[in-house]
């Protein structure tokens, strides 16, 4: 897994606003608004610049975060926001 | 502008004249003209008691939203209705004749909510203290206009009770004082309250049980053309018996809170998003829990000033 | 009425210039005339490129800008719902075509410019229908008409299947396989409209969308227009204005656009389209079309009664441009346009069916 390449499902429909609470996703496709954990959201706005590989995603994770990546990233992708690129 | 007469200037009948002619009234309320029509004798005695002090705009000035607040046919002598209309078209169901004010009042609500688009819009009642701004926002019950009210009695400018209208190009708060809805028992807290507040009519049995209306300070209203930097975000819970507990919010929590509280976030799209994001950045956010005014009061005083 | 206000939106949307000399009173008939009519971010829009908003006073631009901030969302969101049904409708492999608003809009034509956009008008031949139906089924559309009666009567009799509306974001779909009910007794060949049409290119979206061509396209706005209830008559008049405008220049549109409809039996719609938006905004029409117009028109039976009765239906819902007599001629066309679009043994027991539900509905 860790050379898979993420990345979100529509970037271009998608914007993320952090704070320290957590973190705002709006996705125009959807017109959603969703609350993210705030290691999610830093995931998510790397993400929003262009894919990544999970390796550099790992690193950005804050060392307080309880949730390993992959779970993470799974959870991200089946509420529609990530997605493993082909 | 300060040139044009108040409401308070007109007689009795030279007002119920301008309300049943075709241009109707001309009230200005903040940077709109409202044209007012009704043959309710109510809505003409509503209208002196809590917009005494709102200028009235002249025949060359253009009129942004038409309104009317009519009953019509044989109905007029039976079993009166009040039948609201936009542009004469009717947006909403008619209302039992005794609602007429409150039916005006509501109706300009939506009309603002529906045709302000250069706004964020929001659910809350909003105050200004030391030239910065303060919104609560909270659900119909929470204690918000009797504590709002409260503020302005006690001399910060009231900006609206019901619309916080954010400037989707300069984040500012857009003041629109207009009369605070009161409702049930908060009417009888109100006209205790020091300030000598002006409270109009009152429409029993309403689909909010009890509604009447206090004045907007002279102030306020005199100040209505200035806007506001937001500041402080304040979503109030009003429980009888309860001691104070005030918690700072975080920024995403806030933000999520708001839209949850927006007439029109959702319809603005990415742009909505945007510029809640900033209100949000410009702001501290609070929980308030209560039990009285006399704990919530000074304790805002105390939260609400511009070194904080 | 008492000033002359009653033309004022159709002339302003016309020519411009008419509002040198507007006073208070009338841009107030103006702006009121354009909300009801929903017309208020065209007008806008008409006003803003012929740089008459510097002389525009500064409170009647306010809302004109607002108009323009609502067409701009209404845009914004059915460009991201066409992405959304074009991966929902890709598996198809069928050309999928975009009418009316929707069109106007994907073909970046004036027409769609500062427009406001309800429901999305698809088309796909009648053998995939259904298949088209299944697929938005499983990207979260549901039927609005649960009632079995509306059902049968929107398979049965008419030229789109019920409405289907999106269970989170609440938009509609409308779903034909032809421009015109088949009842009406005109049956065009979809399969000719479908063959002729254009592609379109839409941003992050697959590439299975269509609009109609030129001189189809202004048919089938003709169609909708005079076929139907006349509800928004000024409106869509005004989209047939600027494809009309817009269509002119283009080699072999005004030599096609009548064999055309009359190859497919909807001559009559498009005649009338050409006569009303001429009389009301003024549009360029060649002298050998406008005469074969106005003689076709002439050999009809009851064509200045019709006339009579549709003039009625270009004046916007407003105060400032209603009267008694004109809301009296608007009732008569909503009955003409049920009788337009089905026989009068199926129309009667449809009328006396919604009547029904009607007075059930006031009465509850």
């Amino acid at each position: 897994m860790t050379a898979a390449l993420w990345s979100l499902v529509t970037p271009e429909a998608m914007s993320v606003l952090n704070w320290p609470d957590g973190a705002v996703l709006y996705n125009a496709r959807t017109t959603t608004t969703t609350l993210l954990a705030p290691g999610a959201g830093i995931i998510v706005a790397r993400l929003k610049a262009g894919p990544a590989e999970a390796s550099v995603l790992a690193a950005l994770q804050p060392a307080d975060d309880d949730l390993p990546l992959p779970e993470l990233l799974d959870a991200l992708a089946r509420y529609g926001i990530v997605r493993a690129a082909d | 502008m300060s040139q044009r007469p108040h409401l308070s200037t007109l007689t009795p009948s030279e007002l119920r004249q301008r309300l049943h002619s075709p241009d109707g009234l001309r009230l200005q309320l903040g940077r709109f003209v409202a044209g007012i029509r009704s043959n309710f004798d109510s809505v003409a005695d509503g209208l002196q008691a809590l917009y005494a002090d709102y200028p009235v705009a002249t025949a060359d000035d253009f009129c942004d939203y038409p309104v009317e607040v009519r009953s019509s046919g044989l109905r007029r002598y039976l079993r009166p209705q009040a039948i609201f209309r936009f542009e004469g078209m009717q947006p909403f169901k008619p209302l039992p004749g005794s609602q007429a004010v409150a039916m005006l009042e509501w109706g300009l609500n939506w009309v603002f909510t529906n045709h302000a688009q250069h706004y964020l819009i929001i659910h809350a009642a909003v105050l200004e203290r030391d030239g910065l701004g303060l919104i609560m926002a909270a659900p119909p019950g929470s204690g918000k206009s009797t504590l709002c009210a409260a503020l302005a009695l006690r001399g910060w400018r009231l900006l609206s009770d019901e619309l916080a209208m954010i400037g989707l190009d300069d984040g500012l708060l857009m003041p629109l004082p207009r009369p605070v809805s009161l409702k049930n028992q908060s009417i009888d807290i109100v006209r205790q309250l020091p300030g000598e507040p002006v409270i109009g009519p009152i429409a029993h049995d309403t689909a909010k049980g009890t509604v009447a209306h206090m004045r907007a300070p002279r102030a306020s209203v005199e100040a209505a053309l200035t806007p506001v930097q937001p500041r402080w975000i304040l979503f109030p819970q009003f429980a009888a018996g309860h001691a104070l507990d005030i918690e700072a919010n975080g920024k995403a929590h806030t933000f999520m809170q708001l839209v949850g509280n927006s007439f029109n976030y959702p319809r603005l799209g990415v742009n909505g998003f945007a510029a809640m994001g900033r209100l949000v950045d410009a702001c501290d956010g609070y929980t308030a829990r209560y039990g009285s005014l006399d704990q919530i009061v000074p304790a805002l005083e105390t939260i609400c000033t511009r070194s904080a | 009425m008492s000033r002359q206000t009653d033309t004022h939106l159709a002339r302003a949307l016309a020519t411009p210039e008419f509002t040198e000399r507007f006073d208070a009173r009338d841009w107030e008939a103006l702006i009121g005339q354009a909300r009801t009519s929903d017309l208020l971010g065209q007008l806008a829009e008409r006003l803003r490129d012929a740089g008459r908003l510097e002389s525009t006073p500064s409170q009647v631009c306010f809302h004109l800008d607002a108009a323009l901030r609502i067409a701009a969302l209404h845009r914004d969101s059915l460009l991201q719902e066409l992405a959304v049904i074009g991966d929902a409708l890709q598996s198809l492999d069928q050309p999928v075509l975009l009418l009316k608003g929707a069109a106007y809009a994907a073909a970046g034509l004036r027409a769609g410019r500062s427009r406001l956009f309800n429901d999305i008008d698809l088309m796909v031949a009648k053998g995939v229908i259904e298949r088209a139906e299944g697929a938005l089924f499983r990207c979260g559309w549901r039927p609005t008409h649960l009632n079995s009666y509306d059902q049968r009567y929107y398979r049965e009799w008419m030229h789109e299947l019920p409405p289907i509306e999106h269970m989170t974001r609440g938009t509609v779909i409308d779903l034909h396989h032809t421009i015109v009910p088949p009842t009406s007794g005109h049956i065009p060949d979809a399969a000719q409209l479908i063959a002729d049409a254009r592609a379109v290119a839409l941003p992050h979206c697959p590439d299975v969308f269509r609009v109609l061509s030129p001189a189809d396209m202004v048919m089938h706005s003709a169609c909708h227009l005079f076929f139907g209830e006349l509800q928004k008559g000024l409106r869509d008049l005004y989209d047939l204005h600027c494809l009309l405008v817009e269509f002119s220049p283009e080699p072999g549109f005004w030599t096609a656009l009548l064999p055309r409809a009359r190859a497919q039996q909807l001559e009559y719609p498009v005649l009338l389209a050409l006569r009303f938006a001429q009389r009301i905004f003024g549009t360029d029409i060649p002298d050998a079309v406008a005469t074969e117009c106005r003689t076709r028109l002439a050999a009809r039976p009851t064509g200045a009664l019709t006339d009579h009765l549709i003039d009625a239906s270009m004046y916007p819902l407003h105060p400032s441009s209603d009267s008694p007599w004109r809301r009296a001629r608007r009732q008569i066309l909503y009955a003409r346009s049920h009788w337009l679009r089905m026989p009068l043994h199926l129309l009667i027991p449809h009328l006396a069916y919604k009547a029904f539900i009607h007075d059930d509905g006031k009465a509850a």
